[in-house]
């Protein structure tokens, strides 16, 4: 269930074959990191290199999807600030 | 449109083109899934239907029809376990399900790093090594293991490295472990001390690697998912096990199982599961997971949000201090007049035991020492239970603040910010409401 935005199917490609796009969804990261992660991907875990632009295209497309700011997926208990839904607040 | 795109309906969708990108770019010899095809007609069964392209559908891989977002659904498993991610598959305990002594294995959390191995029919004939820096390697069997060795059984912590992530901001990277990545299940099986000194331990072993027969995400039979190992003083501790069941059951094989080590209050990666191999080494394991920001944390405190390569950084060994509530549920609405209740919990703290438990229903300005069992080992946790006054209709927050037998206290917020969120030991908080 990856948003939609340009980069959304090269992302999916790249990384569904190892792992789902849940744990991708629910990433809160920089760009910074989201680079060394790709990275680490291809260092550690048998991602096949991506080349520009495919990888600048899928940066670009984490970063503006799952960037720091964003309300990443999952549980996200209330601490400081506290991003968090009202448990009593009726549909 | 959202549309779900799992392995499934890629294959569902455009099988050539699924074809290319599964195997065309990351082939591996085990990628093809339910080859034997018992596996594939009882998760066909599950779901109601025949799964058309299961052929090509990766062994540990959970459909999205029994992968629903947010709820684990899994035989043998509480349906209130949280998902966190369905491949690999990876599912924490809310804390209210963790009201229990000792976990049910139903309400155990799962974490996987690879590929689910499948079932295997005879436990007693899976195969262990002992090698590396012993004076004698050796093979035993599981059904070895139970009359060679003293059988020890008792409840132990068993906690992901990662529990209590999602308490760091910036967000960390990795699973968004709240404070469910935790159980204490009862774990039967023989002490590693006794088998390593069966095998006899050279002058020079100072380190454990740990090996599983769960394969990489990736499929590549030659990479390990996860290899860590322990400070050879901790694998040689009394309570540090290889286990063969779990609440007086045979391990599950969802669990590890025919066998797993069991390496209390430690990061829980060090447990290894589906164990087949100790290696002993005359150096600190490299592994994977042993290295750069993996199970590490700062030994001076960094930026939060820098970038770090984990140079300096010390392994995390024992797990720090927490606590959780278990009652109240977070969430629960409590009947109008309602103006005394019974808090209860657990907490631990690695290799260390917790000396108090203090409770607040006033957000930290006053606190209510709570009644604190005595763990029933080094490394069970323990169970405390408060009464608490609440003098109105409204809105409130149970707060819950261990201290350790050397006197730290939980911080109110995570400590010690890391790439990978290791550490996260915050007070846990519960909503509740009194109904007007």
């Amino acid at each position: 269930m990856l948003p939609a935005g340009p980069g959304r199917d090269e992302t999916f490609y790249a990384c569904v074959p190892c792992h789902s796009t849940q744990i991708v969804r629910r990433q809160g990261l920089s760009r910074e990191r989201w680079a060394e992660t790709i990275d680490w991907m291809v260092a550690r875990h048998n991602m096949p290199a991506l080349e520009a632009p495919e990888r600048t295209l899928i940066l670009d497309y984490l970063v503006q999807t799952f960037g720091p700011g964003a309300a990443a997926e999952g549980p996200r208990p209330f601490y400081t600030p506290p991003p968090r839904r009202n448990p009593f607040q009726t549909q | 449109m959202r549309q779900e795109r799992g392995l499934h309906e890629l294959y569902t969708g455009d099988p050539e083109r699924a074809d290319r990108v599964v195997f065309g770019r990351n082939a591996g010899p085990d990628r093809r899934g339910f080859l034997k095809g018992a596996g594939l007609a009882a998760l066909g069964a599950a779901i109601g239907a025949a799964i058309p392209f299961g052929r090509y559908m990766p062994a540990g891989y959970l459909p999205v029809a029994l992968a629903q977002d947010k709820k684990l659904v899994f035989p043998g498993k509480d349906g209130g376990l949280v998902l966190l991610g369905d491949r690999p598959l990876v599912a924490e305990t809310p804390a209210h399900l963790l009201d229990d002594r000792v976990t049910p294995t139903a309400k155990h959390f799962i974490r996987n790093n690879g590929q689910t191995p499948e079932p295997v029919a005879n436990a007693d004939g899976w195969e262990i090594a002992i090698d590396g820096e012993v004076n004698t390697p050796l093979k035993l069997k599981v059904g070895e293991l139970r009359t060679r060795f003293p059988v020890v059984s008792q409840p132990m912590v068993l906690e992901c490295g990662g529990n209590g992530r999602t308490q760091f901001q910036p967000p960390a990277r990795g699973n968004p472990w709240t404070m469910g990545g935790v159980g204490c299940a009862t774990w039967t099986g023989v002490r590693l001390a006794d088998v390593l000194r069966a095998a006899g331990p050279k002058p020079g072993a100072i380190y454990t690697a740990h090996f599983g027969a769960d394969l990489h995400l990736s499929g590549d039979a030659d990479k390990q998912p996860i290899s860590r190992g322990v400070r050879l003083a901790k694998a040689m501790d009394p309570n540090t096990l290889i286990a063969f069941a779990m609440n007086g059951e045979p391990l599950p094989n969802i669990h590890g199982g025919p066998v797993r080590l069991i390496v209390p209050g430690w990061t829980g990666s060090a447990s290894q599961k589906w164990l087949n191999k100790v290696t002993l080494r005359d150096k600190e394991h490299d592994g994977p997971g042993m290295t750069g920001t993996a199970y590490r944390v700062p030994v001076a405190p960094i930026f939060p949000g820098a970038n770090h390569d984990g140079k300096g950084f010390r392994i995390l060994e024992s797990m720090p201090l927490r606590s959780i509530v278990t009652a109240p549920a977070d969430g629960a609405r409590l009947a109008a007049g309602t103006r005394d209740i019974t808090v209860r919990g657990h907490a631990w703290a690695g290799d260390l035991t917790v000396r108090a438990v203090d409770v607040s229903v006033d957000f930290g300005q006053t606190w209510v020492r709570a009644d604190l069992t005595v763990p029933a080992n080094p490394f069970a946790w323990q169970h405390f239970a408060a009464r608490l006054r609440l003098p109105a209709a409204g809105y409130y927050e149970v707060w819950a603040r261990g201290t350790d037998s050397e006197g730290r206290t939980q911080p109110f917020a995570a400590p010690n910010w890391n790439p990978q969120g290791y550490g996260g030991n915050a007070y846990h908080r519960v909503a509740i409401l009194v109904e007007a």
